[in-house]
């Protein structure tokens, strides 16, 4: 079963910078695939694409069989509870502890709070930080921030998970630590889909690689390396 | 979307400890400018009421020849009746004229003088629309320029009438422009010190779309923080003009009325337009925090 399907995308900005030229691309249930590429290629553009911060300028995609570009404007947030999604910079809230940042993504989309009580000390401790629950981002370590941005993007269990260069803010020995997290994450059976530019951690994954360069696919491997 | 109060409330609240700075100031900025919007307004109101009272004192005095009959009397009576504009017509006759001249002058040298009685009858007229005076004493006109049969002379202060409506006029419009340009100001400082405490927390709000929050979860407490900064606000403007009015003001109001007999005040009048005003002064104050906070998010909202 296709998770993400890109059809003929093109994406131009207002400025007339040309992001994506004509991407045909396909990802399954359960795949866990890297973007790479240079910096403006257009890896951002597809996380971006993806959760419908952005429109298509031509093309169609589709999640789950379902063509996400005419998505009605209320229906935008169904779909982003759907897909998790991880940044460079974290986008924590930093007057909430990590607990209370990972509650935020519930409550937000109306979990009560007893569920709330039983599933963020579950995720924190998936992540590795279930001692750490009440410390403010600004206590923590980088890479513990980046597990508490990964533990809400995952605490409703998405089908898939979006990450736009998670380690780029993070030493190498953190961000092995991360991607261990991450393959975890794809083992339970999430699509996990990150962009990157981080030559060591592809190399060391082996997994499929989609390289991208001026917008256009020039490689797409399976068990690749940058 | 399920609407679940504790949470809202919660947030707002809880944001509310988080910025308190942001809330402290846009309080203290509806507070004051509806402040001086509120006492500016019950400054004009009480001036307005003065000119009013001064206005209504202006009246028409139609002297009659003496050699006019009661019928003619009679007849010009109840043509000044059947006009529109006359509010009430009062008919003095010869004698009416000089007794009141004499209450006027006891004990003067004058009285000693005066033998027969030289004064002239006249109706004395009260206009609905002070206003109109030259057009009614118009009427008393022929085309030649000259006074109609019968009237002697007509009398209404001319060149001070015309003087005390183009003041009232003019500062009629002045005070108007002030208080809508006052008022102007009064929404944009508030909405401007909404939007930045909005802009301040655009990563919050960046965060819960990304987490799939639909807009009106989104809006909800942002404009409940608005509504409630509007009406603490409003509450202290009314609580600092209640303060104003009733030490300073109202004594101005006394002198006013004591001197002038103006009846139409803010405070001391008999239709309580210091209540109007407080009520209209929270009822803006909530209407533009609402309106400011909502307006302000779209901006943000939109992604």
């Amino acid at each position: 079963m296709n998770m993400i399907e890109f059809r003929n995308v093109t994406k131009i900005y207002e400025d007339n910078t040309v992001a994506l030229k004509n991407i045909n691309l396909t990802i399954k249930k359960g795949e866990f695939v890297f973007i790479v590429g240079p910096s403006g290629s257009g890896k951002s553009t597809i996380i971006k694409l993806l959760i419908r911060e952005i429109p298509v300028t031509s093309g169609a995609i589709f999640i789950a069989g379902r063509n996400i570009c005419n998505l009605k404007t209320s229906r935008i947030p169904q779909l982003r509870r759907n897909i998790g999604s991880v940044f460079q910079d974290f986008k924590l809230l930093p007057n909430k502890t990590a607990f209370e940042n990972v509650a935020f993504a519930l409550e937000v989309i109306g979990k009560p709070s007893y569920v709330i009580k039983v599933q963020v000390p579950q995720v924190l401790k998936l992540v590795g930080l279930e001692h750490k629950m009440h410390s403010y981002p600004h206590q923590l370590s980088a890479g513990e921030q980046q597990r508490v941005s990964i533990a809400r993007a995952f605490v409703n269990r998405p089908p898939i998970l979006l990450a736009d260069e998670p380690t780029g803010n993070l030493d190498p020995a953190t961000s092995e630590g991360i991607m261990k997290l991450l393959s975890r994450i794809n083992l339970i059976g999430t699509t996990v889909a990150m962009a990157t530019h981080d030559k060591n951690i592809v190399n060391a994954m082996r997994r499929r690689v989609i390289e991208l360069e001026d917008g256009e696919i020039i490689r797409d491997q399976q068990r690749g390396v940058y | 979307m399920i609407f679940r109060p504790r949470y809202f409330f919660g947030e707002t609240f809880s944001s509310l400890k988080r910025n308190f700075l942001m809330f402290f100031t846009a309080v203290t900025t509806v507070a004051i400018t509806l402040f001086i919007v509120g006492f500016f307004f019950i400054l004009v109101y009480d001036i307005q009421g003065i000119l009013t009272s001064v206005k209504s004192q202006v009246e028409l005095a139609v002297y009659l020849k003496d050699n006019v009959t009661e019928e003619f009397k009679n007849y010009l009576e109840d043509q000044i009746k059947k006009w529109d504009e006359v509010k009430e017509v009062t008919y003095v006759s010869k004698e009416q004229a000089l007794e009141k001249f004499k209450e006027e002058n006891e004990g003067s040298e004058i009285l000693k003088e005066i033998q027969g009685n030289p004064l002239p009858a006249s109706f004395e007229i009260k206009l609905k629309s002070p206003e109109k005076v030259e057009q009614v004493a118009l009427r008393f006109m022929t085309k030649e320029g000259g006074y109609i049969e019968g009237v002697d002379e007509v009398i209404y202060g001319q060149n001070y009438v015309k003087k005390l409506f183009s003041i009232t006029a003019i500062a009629g419009s002045i005070a108007f422009l002030i208080i809508i340009m006052l008022f102007l100001a009064a929404v944009v400082l508030i909405f401007n010190t909404i939007r930045l405490s909005i802009h301040a927390r655009r990563k919050e709000i960046e965060v819960m779309k990304l987490v799939g929050a639909t807009n009106w979860f989104v809006r909800i407490p942002f404009i409940f923080e608005g509504l409630f900064e509007g009406l603490i606000g409003s509450i202290i403007s009314v609580i600092l003009l209640y303060f104003l009015s009733s030490n300073l003001i109202i004594r101005g109001e006394k002198a006013i009325y004591d001197t002038l007999h103006v009846k139409d005040l803010a405070i001391l009048g008999s239709n309580n337009i210091i209540l109007y005003i407080y009520a209209a002064i929270i009822i803006l104050g909530c209407l533009i925090g609402l309106l400011s906070s909502n307006f302000a998010l779209k901006r943000y909202i939109r992604i």
